[in-house]
């Protein structure tokens, strides 16, 4: 516009190009109120998909870019798990959805190559394919920069974390080579206190959670089968079977995983988005899981202590971002700590705590939505 | 030369016809003066009320002084209100540093003087200037003149051989008591205009800009009293804080002979030929022990400078301007012997050899530990031969009677590189000739 | 974006299109996620030296171990002069730690002037433990309020960027002029900290920094090898910066100079990399 060899516009041309302008900045803000708002007003049906005894109906999925909502069947004859996967990491996942029973799963899915699990763990993996969108710009977030304080906070806390559950495996670990029951089990406490407060990204990584803290009722063969091992393989040892004895190479795998573990987080971190959504996806298994289940014992009353204090990591971390939305950051924040509060308890009451943690679930799920922008 | 041709440097107003000196010319340097202008100046000034807050106004802002010619500038153009000498020690690593720093230094003063806009930075950066001047700056009659000290000769940049021949490092005078602090350095910046913002936004500037390259040694500012022109365009010397008129005896700047002879160095008397066009500078920080001064009786006062205090005419009679006459008066009765103009100009043939231009601020810094004011006179000197200059005029001044109520602290000699022309740098014949 | 020019023009007026658009758009937030969780880990763990130094040279004092104490006073300060850009967001405490005599108005005599350096003016100006008993009581508690609030603090990502230049200008305002440890006459070990903690921070942002510029951070690695190389003059043993540095009267006059240089170009140039990696 410097260029004296053209014109200055004239008054006309000005105006026009003036209006077009606001044309063009409305198209812009709708485009980004869109990407903020619900659902695609395409495609309300969503997708759904049948875990049977074998697998995945259909085993192959594609859905467009952007959120997306999956309709889960279980025609299986036990309680499963389903999950969306990049390589390793859990994006989305669902537990203990109930024989005959319907779940549904909202995802947010960048265009790209995922699997899905299939009931079983040793179940083949389906695959689903997220298309881009014609004229879907990925509207840059404008407060990504937020975020990149409470990430590092929080990987910082899973690495001390890690440096922990490392620690009080490898006790574990030892007490069991000792055959020294008692030391065994306060190892145990220790080390699944850490492992449950870091719960939500060991659930990114579906090979490391299925070998640390996949349930029995996940293998075929149940407390038989052999693959199954892990955190609650040790329980049933240490606590049912009240024996050290055949646990040794269960414990040092462990070690190993979790030495795999703390390596992979100190590398990759965790996405913004897990936070809230890993934060909600684990207690809301715990919650699913409990309700399942005629009484609350010791050991999941313990696991949900680690999850309470994981999440209440979280909370304290996010919250400050939620300013624009001093209400829910509230809600956020009491949930979190009538929690924790009632946990101080020697013997809480189950339901107040099935309460509670829906509370939660459901506040870092609203907490999600907000901070979407910010992903 | 005769004393009454005297030329008034103390009034920038007044006098704004000299050979290189330039008004602001055309639209776009009227537009950019006002652009310098705030917006609450511009309605008061329209509505006839002004502010507690507004900028106080000038119309001189678009001075300003061609930087280019045989010459730096700022030796024998008018001395304006406000002037700044400031001492550095060069950090550059070795010649090419050096030659780094030298055209640095050339082009931001090309800039500053001629004034003109700042690029505007994406905002999470630093800005690229401190901004007191606002976003465009004006000229104001700016000059800064680059002088380098004995100290730049030694052995960090091979410059040995180049060295002028007169230069050295400042000893001490019987009356001096010397601050290490603010003796010396191997550069010096000169800064003059019209008003203190325009200096200081200057020597911000160019610190910012010559980051390792350069470390401030030692600053003095001072200011030289404005006065309203007289009806009749005469003028007068400015005073300094002892309420005498100082610079009376200066040679005529706009007369390019003299000025040949007395401040401009060329080749024939043994000087390199690098350093034709340039100057001696000498840098005095001499304290006027004020309180002292004010209580001592105005007939001892005018005794020791030899002049009237109030209309700055010789003891011996007549205007301002007007030549002293010892002849008559071979006892002193007069015009005392130890008078300070007689010491320091004792008006004979043999004198006409320590000639020197003289260029003072007077500073003011604040307070000393006794509850006395510390303020007094950044004396600056230009001549063609240091040692016949202003080292003679101060030998001959050691034991004054006017000693008792000054103090020099500090200062240092410096060689005021010659001028350049465009696309050259200064001190780029230093260089070569070494 | 092709525009006929008067609709370009208009659509800048509006500000839809910026005409200056930044040339550092290109770090994404999340590539500085890792740098500061590291940096947040360096900071820890050298609270955790910093607050085993501390409980060493308090505990000396204590028992009146003036010679032990002075020994300790510099190594020890080492680790809080590293993480000064964490440490002095708490303000109350970086002043009841670390605060210098010149910010009290009655000087050492101010009841409320504490920390490091009330106790170097007891150990090296007055030769004595006597009377430093509760001063070094409060600074050991102080150290542990403040490693306390470190670990719970979520550190901002401009402070720890900025924080390299704020250690710069550290450097050029206190250290250089070798007002900081005047009694003790210990400031390089402190240059040395704050240069080590400036140049952690450039460390784990460099990755970034040098997709930006590459030859912005060859400058700055060029003026922290020379610090360091003028630095090295004075360590205790030649070649071992273990050693500790010999007092700041022995640097001679071109050192000086020589330091000065890159500690204001590093002041400089690290001013811009905030901008650079895109932070406010």
């Amino acid at each position: 516009m410097s260029d004296s060899s053209s014109p200055t516009p004239s008054s006309g041309l000005l105006r026009l190009g003036m209006a077009l302008a606001a044309l063009l900045m409305l198209a812009a803000l709708g485009l980004f109120y869109l990407s903020l708002g619900d659902a695609p007003a395409s495609d309300a049906e969503g997708t759904s998909v049948t875990i049977t005894a074998s697998g995945c109906e259909p085993n192959a999925l594609t859905v467009p870019a952007g959120r997306h909502r999956f309709t889960v069947i279980n025609e299986s004859e036990r309680a499963i798990e389903w999950e969306i996967l990049d390589g390793v990491m859990v994006l989305e996942e669902r537990e203990n959805i109930a024989p005959q029973l319907h779940q549904q799963i909202t995802a947010s899915l960048q265009p790209g190559e995922y699997q899905m699990t299939c009931g079983l763990l040793s179940n083949p993996h389906g695959t689903l394919t997220v298309t881009a969108v014609e004229g879907q710009a990925s509207i840059q977030s404008v407060s990504a920069k937020t975020m990149i304080g409470p990430l590092a906070e929080y990987r910082v806390y899973l690495i001390l974390q890690g440096r922990e559950l490392q620690k009080s495996a490898e006790a574990l670990q030892r007490a069991i080579a000792d055959d020294d029951l008692a030391a065994a089990q306060q190892a145990f406490v220790q080390a699944r206190l850490v492992d449950q407060r870091m719960a939500l990204a060991a659930g990114m990584f579906s090979d490391l959670d299925q070998r640390l803290n996949a349930r029995a009722d996940y293998f075929a063969e149940r407390e038989q089968d052999p693959d199954f091992v892990g955190f609650h393989r040790l329980a049933e040892g240490l606590f049912v079977a009240r024996s050290t004895a055949d646990l040794a190479p269960v414990a040092k795998q462990l070690s190993a995983d979790v030495a795999l573990l703390t390596a992979r987080l100190q590398r990759d971190g965790v996405p913004a988005s897990q936070l809230t959504k890993g934060s909600a996806r684990v207690l809301r298994a715990w919650h699913d899981y409990q309700q399942s289940q005629p009484q609350l014992n010791a050991r999941e009353l313990a696991d949900l202590r680690g999850l309470q204090q994981g999440a209440g990591k979280v909370v304290s971390l996010l919250s400050p971002l939620l300013q624009g939305q001093p209400q829910l950051a509230e809600a956020l924040q009491q949930s979190s700590d009538g929690l924790a509060q009632t946990l101080q308890e020697a013997e809480p009451d189950r339901v107040l705590l099935l309460q509670q943690t829906e509370q939660l679930t459901s506040a870092l799920a609203q907490a999600n939505e907000q901070l979407t922008p910010a992903y | 030369m005769s004393e009454h041709d005297d030329l008034s440097f103390g009034c920038p107003f007044a006098r704004l016809n000299r050979r290189r000196f330039l008004q602001g010319l055309g639209v776009a340097s009227l537009g950019a003066a006002a652009a310098g202008l705030s917006g609450p100046a511009v309605a008061s000034q329209q509505s006839g009320e002004a502010e507690v807050t507004d900028a106080p106004t000038s119309a001189v802002t678009e001075q300003s002084h061609p930087f280019h010619g045989a010459h730096q500038q700022g030796i024998t153009t008018p001395r304006p209100a406000v002037g700044m000498l400031v001492a550095f020690d060069v950090l550059a690593p070795g010649r090419a540093g050096l030659e780094r720093l030298l055209r640095t230094l050339t082009e931001r003063i090309a800039f500053l003087t001629s004034g003109g806009t700042y690029e505007q930075r994406d905002q999470r950066f630093p800005p690229v200037d401190s901004g007191i001047l606002g976003p465009t700056i004006a000229p104001d009659a700016l000059t800064i003149t680059l002088s380098v000290g004995e100290s730049l000769f030694d052995g960090r940049f091979g410059l040995a051989a180049a060295k002028p021949r007169h230069l050295q490092r400042m000893t001490s005078f019987s009356n001096d008591a010397l601050d290490a602090a603010r003796c010396h350095g191997d550069l010096s910046l000169q800064f003059c205009a019209n008003t203190e913002g325009t200096t200081i936004h200057a020597l911000r500037d160019i610190i910012k800009n010559t980051p390792g390259l350069l470390m401030v040694r030692w600053k003095q500012e001072g200011t030289v009293p404005v006065m309203a022109p007289h009806a009749d365009g005469s003028t007068e010397s400015a005073r300094n804080y002892l309420g005498f008129r100082d610079g009376t005896a200066n040679p005529q700047a706009d007369n390019r002979k003299l000025m040949q002879r007395v401040v401009w160095v060329d080749d024939a008397n043994g000087e390199p030929r690098w350093a034709e066009g340039g100057s001696y500078q000498a840098v005095r920080i001499i304290r006027n022990f004020v309180e002292r001064w004010d209580r001592t009786p105005l007939q001892e006062q005018q005794a020791i400078f030899g002049r009237q205090r109030q209309s700055g005419a010789p003891l011996s009679g007549g205007v301002e301007h007007d030549e002293p006459q010892y002849s008559g008066d071979p006892k002193g009765e007069i015009t005392a012997l130890d008078s300070h103009i007689r010491l320091a100009n004792p008006r004979t043939a043999e004198s006409q050899r320590n000639l020197i231009l003289r260029r003072p601020f007077n500073y003011s810094n604040g307070v000393e530990a006794n509850g006395q004011l510390d303020m007094g006179l950044l004396f600056i000197a230009y001549q063609a031969d240091l040692d016949a200059g202003f080292i003679t005029v101060q030998k001959r001044l050691d034991g004054e009677p006017l000693e008792e109520y000054i103090k020099p602290v500090g200062g240092g000699y410096f060689f005021t590189l010659p001028g350049i022309e465009e696309g050259d740098f200064l001190g780029s014949s230093m260089l070569a000739a070494s | 974006m092709s525009l006929p020019r008067s609709l370009f023009f208009a659509a800048s007026a509006f500000g839809l299109i910026g005409l200056n658009v930044s040339a550092h758009a290109a770090v994404a937030p999340q590539d500085l996620v890792a740098p500061i969780t590291d940096y947040k880990l360096y900071v820890l763990d050298n609270l955790e030296q910093f607050t085993a130094h501390s409980r060493e040279f308090t505990e000396a004092i204590k028992a009146g171990e003036l010679a032990k104490a002075q020994s300790l006073y510099a190594p020890t300060r080492v680790y809080y002069e590293r993480i000064e850009p964490i440490a002095e967001l708490f303000a109350d405490l970086d002043a009841s730690i670390d605060a210098r005599e010149d910010d009290y108005e009655n000087g050492v005599q101010d009841a409320d002037f504490t920390g490091f350096h009330r106790l170097e003016y007891g150990l090296f100006k007055q030769e004595s433990t006597d009377g430093m008993a509760p001063f070094a009581e409060r600074l050991m508690s102080d150290v542990e309020d403040l490693e306390q609030r470190v670990q719970e603090l979520t550190f901002p990502p401009e402070k720890v960027v900025g924080g390299a230049a704020a250690l710069m200008e550290e450097v050029a305002a206190t250290k250089v002029s070798g007002e900081e440890d005047r009694y003790s006459r210990t400031d390089l070990w402190d240059f040395q900290g704050n240069v080590d903690g400036a140049k952690k921070i450039f460390e784990l942002v460099k990755p970034l920094a040098a997709q930006e510029d590459p030859a912005f951070v060859e400058r700055i690695e060029q003026n922290f090898s020379s610090m360091e190389a003028t630095l090295s003059h004075y360590y205790v043993e030649e070649g071992n910066v273990a050693s500790g540095f010999v007092t700041y009267d022995k640097v001679s006059d071109a050192d000086r100079r020589a330091l000065v240089g890159p500690v204001t170009v590093l002041a400089e140039e690290l001013s811009t990399l905030r901008g650079l990696l895109g932070l406010n």
